[in-house]
This record gives structure tokens, C-alpha cells and sequence, in this order.
């Protein structure tokens, strides 16, 4: 009765589990992954661009960099509509992010402001709505005009975030630097409306999301930086928030093809 | 070619995501955080996942914001509010829990997520690091301001001025996931009482009955602490249920049709305190617990109950709901205190039929102007400073009031008003048809009028009716003196004490 059993262990749960096999689970292969820089470096095929070159690229250039700001919301807005801009800032351990409602005026009142006395300044920059407002409110239920969509990819060296832009395929209107890591890209979607507008932005985020591009941008009251104003906290070099390309009617081509 | 296929074209397909996770750049920092932590040798195990749950949760708190039920305050009842998806999730949903297995890349069979649960549930119910709320029910109101949600992520605010579209979390008014109207859209307003034939076409036996459903309905967004049960009373057929159940299909909130039964009152205070509209169907049965239970929760009543496998602990369910009541022969109403708090809604056979589905789809196709109208009224009656008139409800003063204003909003102010005042008469011939001694009184007085004691008017209601041959004139002097209010409301009625301290009473047709 207490002789030992002559079957191996396991015996009774028969199929491969057997001593001395190994049961194997399979498992799909993971994908190889490649890294936002290695692909964006993929697509440019060795293309680059400098500032100074995209500057010469830009359709319109003012001969002074103190009407940045002007000539950009005269491109990016009507005279009519509502423009809200933001200079307060809260400030933790990831850098000045905007605070408050700021300010919300008609495009032409902050161009006549900002040729008087500048544009507002804050610690940590100033920041403008990229879609005009009712005036009421700072929510995406208050955008009244859902025309375009920003896109940047911070986690990319400036130099290749550059060069990405100048090569897309897309109607390019603005190309900002934040005064930090991060350029900014405004496309001019023109949707008619809230879910158009998501359903697009979405689109054209997943597409770019190989190439590092944030995928949070989805929302039309998103915030963009708005140029000649210097940033203390967060800043990289001298902090300067710059324009770097305006064109007020893009179409959807390169910016620079260089095939 | 659109836009995103010249594009698409230019850059290639857009890369899959993981399991559906949201591929955003704050799922991609939290991921990267949780390996980097994983690879340091230093940590064992426990100290690598404690670490992993704090960055998480501070991961979370940039998404944004914990909160917990400020009555509550219990783990079940914590919960996070996506400032991205604007959706106020509990933290116990398994919405939430998928949703933060994804979007930190971590099994929820893996021992790791036990460490992120229970550190977001703690964060949850720090008063330091998250609110204390009580999350808000298919709509809300704030002094002259009326939220109404519109879908998970969105609502409609309604003031004074203007009627619009704003994002859930909109001065801190916060609906939960699921706890919101079906998605509608703000459109060219179109009163409900005239495109749906449900609506237009009901059958009332008085002619205020369908302004009084109407006010109701237009009524409901308002949220006043005190809400008047609308009771809808007439023979089968006349189609009460079926308006009951409309007005749910209006709103875009899943029809709760209870049935009343008498072990189950601790059901119907769940279900009350859900909120949105609460459908008591066939309330025709004799339950001890109703009567009560309709009076409380009228006036703004709440029941504190144990809670479950506890001994001391309690939970606290609100009267969040309207009540709509059908019934046939409602005994209910024989309650004097209930009565009084009543809007009843006499209703008749309906004459020919509709085909259900019919009914439903010209509701679903006018819901969008319907809610719009209901919106604009309401925006029009926030801005109407005018002082209402008064005494139109003795018992919900704020309904009546700002259903004068509402009356006023829609062109129909003396319809209003004449229906609130009928139905504030109506009360007490309500309360006396469905009480026995009531009826019989109803039917004899109407005849010939009474001067006597309460021993005199016995046998005269025995005479109407001979199943009150067990009712002493003691305890009809009782019935009497607790339906006095009623009985002075339908006839002429005094009382005086007479020889040997007894009453005798004086009643007359009006």
C-alpha cells in the first residue's frame, strides 16, 4: 500500500505536462516599438530647417518683431471676434501653467492695447486662446469658431520638432516657440463644429502619434503662446516667445519640400 | 481627398493603440514613470509599488480631481473627475478601475493594481488632497442658474439671460457617469404639448388637468427642495402609465416603474434617492408604509437607515426624485397629511389607440426641440423678477410660485394659475372620495344637509353605506376631527361643543 507509484508526476493531468517538459504559453511576439525621434528622423530622410530659414519661408514677415503678436491675431481672427488671452500663472514643480479666466476682448481692442503697451506679461509667459470665444466663458462650449488645431511634440529635440513641421503635409498656419522646449503648430482645420472638430483634431493627433506629437490637444479652447513675450520660469535660452512662420491662408502643402 | 487622407497618405497609418487604451501623452508619463521605477535595483518589491501608486495618483491629480460624498464618505462613494473626458467616475466603477488599467499599462490581475487601487481610493478620501461633494442627478439647480446634463461630459446651463452648452464641472456642478439625460442638442425650441399627440392628446375629465401636467413637466429642471407627487388617478385605459412613462422617454432617462408592495419600503427610498423621475405604478393596493413614505418624501423628507452588515453605522437616502403615482382607486389619498401635498390629475378613457412604438418615435423625433423648449421657458421664467401671486399651494409654496412664472413664459399665465388653484380645491374631494367614511359623507351631504352629533351622523352614513356598521361615533368623531381641513374645503362645516362637552356638527353642500 505504501509502495511508491511507478507513474510519473503528474500523470493523472495527462496531455504535455509531463517531468522534464516545460509547458509553453503562447504569447504574441510584443511589435517592435520605434522611438518618436528614430521615426521622425524616418520620415525627414535627412531633411532639417533652421529658424532663420523657415522665417524666410513665411508669407508674411513683419520688419519689426515688436508687431509679432498684432500680426498674428490680425491672421489668426477676425476684427470682430473675441480673443481671450492669459498672462496670470500658477507655478509647481512642472512649470507656469495659465490661471484664471484672463482676459477676453474683440481682436481689434488687444491690437490697439498691444501697440499702446504691449502684450500682457506673467512669470511664466502669456498664453492665447488659438479659437476665438463668446465671451462668456473660457470652455470648449464657448469657442465659437472651431478653425484651428495645435499641435506640438515637446518630448522632440526643437530642431527636429522644426523640421517635422516644415515638412508635413498640412495647412500650416502658425509656427510658435513657447520660449521652452516646445514649438507650437497651428493647423487650420476649419470644422463646423464641436464633434467635427474632436473627430478631426483626433484624427490628425493618431496620425502624428508615431512622431511624439501630444495626444491631449484635442479640445478647441487649447492655448497657445503668444509671441515677443518672455517667460522667467520653464524658459529655455532666453525665454522668448517667438513667431516663427505666419501665413494667413495656408493650403495643405509643405512648407518646404525639399524632394 | 480630405484632410486627415492627404495626411494619412504623407505619414502613413496612425499606430495601434494597446488594448484600446487612450494613447495620450499623459498615459505615456505615467507609464514611463512606472518603469523607471520598476527597473531601479535598489527597492524591493513593496517599496517599488508604493512608489509606482504615489506617482500614479499624482499622475492622476494633473488629469484631475478626487473627490468624495461629503454625506458618505466612504471608499464606495469616492471618486475622479477626468478634467479631460469631463467624466466624474466613482473609483470603484469598473469604468474607472478598465479605464486605469490601460491607461497605466498594468493588469488588473497583477498585485501591482492593488497597490494603485488602494492608493487612489486613500487620495479619494483625504480631505487634504480631494472635496467633499454631493454629486449632482440628471439635473441641478443653484439659485437663478439651472444645469442640465446632456450626456456624460457636457450640460446646458440655463440663467436669466441666455440658455447654452457647457462642459460637466461648469461652476462645480457635477454629474456623474451615467446619472444623465440621454445627449441632446439645443435647438429651435417646440412646445412638447404640441408636437407629441401623448402630450396633446391626453385625456383629463377636468379641463385644467393637462395644463397641470404640462406645468409638471416644465416643473421638473426647477429642483425645488419640496416636490409635489403628481398623482394620476383614473379608470384603465386612460392612459397613465403611458404619459408617466412619456415623460421619461422627454427627458432621456431610463423609465424606474415600481410596483408597491408592502415589505419593500427600503426599495423605494433607494430608488427615490436616484433622482430623476420615479414612476409608482398601480399604487392601488392598501400599504401601510405609503401614505407615510409619499407625505415624507414630498417635503423633502429623507429616511436614515442602518446601513448593511453594520451596527451603529447609518446612510442617509434623500428624496432626490419626482413621484408620478398611477392609480385607480388610489386608497392612499385617504391620508389627510397626504393629500394635502398632492397634484392630481384626473383622467379619462382614451377614445381610439396609437400604436406604442408610434407614440415613442414622434417623442424621440421632437426630443431635442422638446428639451430646448422646456430650457428656453425656464430661461425666460429666471428672468421674470415679477412677484408671483400667492396662496396658489399651501404646501409648495416655491412650486406654485415659479410655476406662476413659468405660467407667464409660455403666454399661459391665467391658465396656470386657474389650474394650480383647481387642483389646491381639488385636494380635499380627492382626499374624501378615497376614504370610506369621506365617500359616504360626500354622497349623503350632497343630498340634504346635517346639524347633530357624531352618534346622529353614523347612522346616517349607514344608511348610504352598510359596511360602516362596525364604526363606532367615537371613532368617526376621530375620523372626523383628523379630515376636518378636507371636509371644511368640500362643504359648508362648522362644529361647536354642545351639552356634555360633545361636538355637533354642521355640514352643508357648498
Amino acid at each position: 500500500m505504501n509502495a511508491p507509484s511507478r507513474q510519473p508526476r503528474g500523470y493523472m493531468l495527462g496531455g504535455d505536462y509531463l517531468p522534464g517538459r516545460t509547458m509553453m504559453i503562447n504569447r504574441p511576439k510584443p511589435k517592435p516599438q520605434i522611438d518618436p525621434a528614430t521615426a521622425v528622423e524616418n520620415y525627414l530622410k535627412g531633411f532639417r530647417i533652421t529658424e532663420a530659414e523657415l522665417w524666410e519661408l513665411s508669407p508674411v514677415r513683419p520688419d519689426d518683431r515688436k508687431h509679432d503678436p498684432v500680426m498674428l491675431l490680425e491672421a489668426l481672427f477676425g476684427q470682430r471676434e473675441l480673443v481671450n488671452i492669459v498672462s496670470d500663472c500658477t507655478i509647481d514643480e512642472s512649470g507656469a501653467r495659465p490661471r484664471g479666466y484672463g482676459e477676453t476682448m474683440t481682436r481689434d481692442e488687444w491690437v490697439k492695447r498691444i501697440l499702446v503697451s504691449g502684450p500682457p506679461e506673467g512669470r511664466g509667459g502669456c498664453w492665447f486662446r488659438i479659437n476665438p470665444v463668446d465671451g462668456h466663458g473660457i470652455a470648449d462650449a464657448n469657442v465659437t469658431s472651431f478653425r484651428y488645431a495645435l499641435v506640438e511634440a515637446d518630448k522632440l529635440p526643437t530642431e527636429l520638432q522644426l523640421s517635422l513641421y516644415a515638412k508635413l503635409l498640412l495647412p500650416i498656419a502658425a509656427i510658435l516657440t513657447s520660449g521652452g522646449r516646445s514649438i507650437h503648430c497651428l493647423v487650420r482645420v476649419d470644422t463646423t463644429d464641436a464633434s467635427d472638430y474632436r473627430e478631426t483634431v483626433t484624427h490628425i493627433l493618431r496620425l502624428l502619434a508615431k512622431f511624439g506629437v501630444d495626444q491631449q490637444n484635442k479640445n478647441p479652447s487649447r492655448m497657445s503662446r503668444l509671441p515677443q513675450v518672455q517667460r522667467c520660469v520653464g524658459a529655455e535660452g532666453d525665454g522668448m516667445q517667438r513667431l516663427l512662420y505666419l501665413n494667413p491662408h495656408p493650403e495643405q502643402r509643405r512648407i518646404h519640400d525639399h524632394d | 481627398m480630405t484632410m486627415t487622407d492627404i495626411l494619412e497618405k504623407d505619414v502613413g497609418p496612425a499606430p495601434a493603440t494597446d488594448n484600446g487604451a487612450i494613447a495620450d501623452a499623459s498615459a505615456a508619463e505615467v507609464r514611463e514613470k512606472i518603469i523607471r521605477i520598476l527597473s531601479l535595483k535598489k527597492l524591493d518589491r513593496v517599496q517599488k509599488y508604493t512608489r509606482i501608486a504615489v506617482e500614479v495618483t499624482r499622475c492622476l491629480q494633473r488629469r484631475g480631481r478626487f473627490y468624495f460624498h461629503a454625506e458618505h464618505r466612504d471608499f464606495d462613494t469616492a471618486m475622479f473627475f477626468d478634467k479631460v473626458e469631463k467624466i466624474l467616475t466613482p473609483v470603484r466603477d469598473d469604468r474607472f478601475t478598465g479605464w486605469l488599467s490601460l491607461w497605466t499599462a498594468t493588469n488588473r490581475a497583477d498585485p501591482l493594481f492593488k497597490y494603485l487601487r488602494t492608493e487612489v481610493e486613500n487620495v479619494a478620501l483625504s480631505p487634504d488632497e480631494s472635496s467633499g461633494i454631493i454629486p449632482e442627478r440628471f439635473w441641478a439647480r443653484r439659485d437663478d442658474v439651472i444645469y442640465v446634463s446632456c450626456g456624460d461630459g457636457q450640460l446646458v446651463k440655463i440663467t436669466g439671460k441666455e440658455t447654452k452648452l457647457a462642459d460637466n464641472g461648469t461652476d462645480d456642478v457635477l454629474f456623474p457617469y451615467g446619472s444623465t439625460l440621454i445627449p441632446w442638442e439645443l435647438t429651435a425650441p417646440r412646445d412638447p404639448f404640441e408636437t407629441c399627440s401623448l402630450f396633446r392628446d391626453i385625456a383629463c375629465t377636468a379641463t385644467h388637468g393637462p395644463d397641470l401636467i404640462r406645468l409638471f413637466v416644465l416643473s421638473l429642471f426647477t429642483n425645488p427642495r419640496s416636490k409635489p407627487p403628481l398623482v394620476a388617478s383614473g379608470e384603465i385605459g386612460s392612459g397613465k402609465t403611458r404619459m408617466a412613462k412619456g415623460i421619461a422617454e422627454l427627458l432621456g432617462i431610463i423609465e424606474r416603474v415600481s410596483k408597491v408592495e408592502e415589505a419593500k419600503e427600503s426599495d423605494f427610498w433607494a430608488a427615490i434617492d436616484q433622482g430623476g423621475v420615479l414612476i409608482l405604478d398601480n399604487a392601488d393596493t392598501k400599504v401601510t408604509w405609503l401614505a407615510d413614505a409619499i407625505a415624507n418624501a414630498a417635503t423633502d423628507g429623507c429616511k436614515i437607515a442602518r446601513r448593511l452588515y453594520t451596527n451603529s453605522e447609518t446612510v442617509i437616502q434623500r428624496a432626490r426624485s419626482w413621484l408620478v403615482i398611477t392609480s385607480a382607486t388610489p386608497m392612499f389619498a385617504s391620508d389627510a397629511g397626504l393629500a394635502d401635498r398632492l397634484l392630481v390629475v384626473r383622467m379619462k378613457r382614451r377614445q381610439g389607440d396609437t400604436a406604442d412604438s408610434q407614440l415613442s418615435e414622434e417623442i424621440a423625433a421632437h426630443r431635442d426641440s422638446g428639451l430646448s423648449f422646456i430650457a428656453h421657458t425656464l430661461s425666460k421664467a429666471l428672468a421674470d423678477k415679477r412677484e408671483p401671486p400667492t396662496a396658489l399651494n399651501s404646501r409648495h409654496p416655491d412650486f406654485a410660485s415659479f410655476g406662476a412664472r413659468i405660467g407667464r413664459a409660455i403666454g399661459r399665465e391665467a391658465e396656470i394659475i386657474a389650474a394650480l388653484q383647481a387642483a389646491e380645491a381639488d385636494k380635499a374631494r380627492f382626499c374624501l372620495e378615497n376614504d370610506y367614511v369621506g365617500a359616504a359623507l360626500l354622497a349623503t351631504i350632497n343630498q340634504e344637509a346635517f346639524k347633530g352629533s357624531a352618534a346622529q351622523l353614523l347612522e346616517r352614513i349607514r344608511a348610504v353605506d352598510p359596511e360602516l356598521e362596525k364604526l363606532t361615533a367615537k371613532k368617526l368623531g376621530k375620523k372626523l376631527t383628523t379630515h376636518w381641513a378636507h371636509i371644511e374645503g368640500v362643504f359648508q362645516a362648522s362644529k361647536r361643543v354642545a351639552h356634555g362637552g360633545a361636538y355637533e356638527y354642521e355640514l352643508r353642500a357648498r
